[in-house]
């Protein structure tokens, strides 16, 4: 199900995860950085204005271009959620299998203010 | 880095340190004046007098006694040396050592009996590894010094030094990764408390700041953000600042922002 918000997270950047066992990636100046449980992807710098995050299946959501990001996450809980460094969580959904691919766009390559999780 | 607690802690510590340290003076001077008794001192012996080259020492010119200090109930030298009554002192001092009574537990869980200097060193070495572990725990609570061997009294001690001395390195450590003022940090503006919807006129000093000093975690003149502002860091970061110490908000650039992220999101994982 696809799902639209717009906020300007501390830091700058929003984490996509399960909600435990989550392993933090060691901090990168790229874009977007990740471990197998854990992907951290940067946003528009918070205090300049807010970016707008879309999160659903990638059917749904895939704008037709090819990703910043593609990889397989483990998702051991089947569930998915995307929060912040101070642990809001934005979005949350269910999934089939305890791995799931990821895909990010973005609309820029250091402050995009258009970013899209699609799963699976 | 302000953690109040740990201000605290060393507070009673250097308090502690002090009472051991003062009652090894008292020691000190008793043993010095049972040794010169033994030694048939004599305060009335004549001395040099002042302005000779040997001013001050002691002479054979006769007049003394021979005799000895005063000693017993009531005097200068009522001194009960026993094991009860230098048990019973311990136990009015306040806690010396993690096995109580003044006693230092050893690694292989035996008790070992710290000479006063000892324990005052033991003492001040304790206080010290516990504020500054107390200031890591803050952060990051799961966060241990490397064991360390305890296999005397002085190794006791010196496993003290070394926590102390890991502890303070990785205090050293996070200001680097932004968490703290950054070895950078110049100038700072009051934070009002942890929001982020931060006002034009303290952006525009946040942004002078950042002109002059960079940014306080890497010294970095230029933010890295695409308006060209340098980003106003809550420090503590909001995330970690479960004390609610109060903030201020220094320049940071968007790099350091989001490494700081990073490192903030292990901290916290660490908490959990």
């Amino acid at each position: 199900m696809r799902q639209t918000d717009q906020i300007a997270p501390p830091n700058s950047i929003l984490v996509v995860s399960g909600p435990k066992g989550v392993e933090i990636p060691d901090p990168s100046d790229a874009l977007i950085w990740s471990t197998p449980s854990c992907v951290i992807v940067g946003c528009l710098t918070f205090c300049d204005g807010e970016t707008e995050v879309t999160f659903g299946d990638a059917d749904e959501v895939d704008p037709g271009a090819l990703p910043a990001f593609d990889a397989t996450l483990k998702t051991p809980d089947r569930e998915v959620i995307v929060w912040t460094v101070e642990d809001e969580t934005i979005f949350r959904t269910d999934v089939p299998d305890v791995e799931t691919r990821v895909r990010v766009w973005a609309n820029a390559p250091k402050e995009p203010d258009v970013v899209i999780i699609g799963l699976g | 880095m302000y953690v109040p607690d740990a201000g605290r802690a060393a507070s009673r510590a250097l308090q502690r340190a002090g009472w051991l340290l003062h009652a090894h003076l008292v020691e000190t001077k008793l043993q010095a004046l049972r040794d010169a008794v033994e030694n048939k001192y004599d305060p009335n012996q004549p001395r040099v007098p002042a302005g000779n080259p040997d001013g001050g020492q002691w002479t054979d010119g006769g007049g003394g006694t021979g005799g000895r200090l005063p000693s017993g109930p009531g005097t200068l030298l009522d001194v009960d040396d026993s094991e009860s009554e230098r048990t019973r002192l311990a136990q009015m001092a306040p806690r010396r050592g993690r096995g109580g009574t003044g006693r230092i537990q050893l690694g292989n869980g035996q008790f070992a009996q710290p000479t006063p200097a000892q324990a005052a060193r033991y003492e001040f070495a304790r206080g010290r590894a516990d504020a500054l572990l107390s200031q890591v725990r803050e952060l990051d609570p799961r966060w241990s010094p490397r064991p360390s061997l305890r296999e005397s009294v002085e190794g006791a001690i010196r496993a003290l030094e070394a926590e102390a001395r890991e502890a303070e390195a990785y205090l050293r450590e996070l200001p680097l990764k932004g968490i703290g003022p950054g070895p950078s940090a110049g100038e700072s503006i009051p934070a009002r408390g942890p929001t982020r919807r931060f006002r034009v006129d303290e952006r525009r000093e946040i942004n002078r700041i950042g002109r002059e000093s960079g940014c306080h975690t890497c010294g970095n003149k230029d933010p890295g953000t695409d308006s060209g502002n340098f980003i106003p860091d809550h420090q503590l970061p909001n995330a970690l600042n479960r004390s609610d110490v109060r903030q201020r908000l220094y320049p940071q650039c968007n790099t350091c922002s989001r490494r700081q992220g990073g490192t903030t999101l292990k901290l916290k994982r660490s908490h959990e």
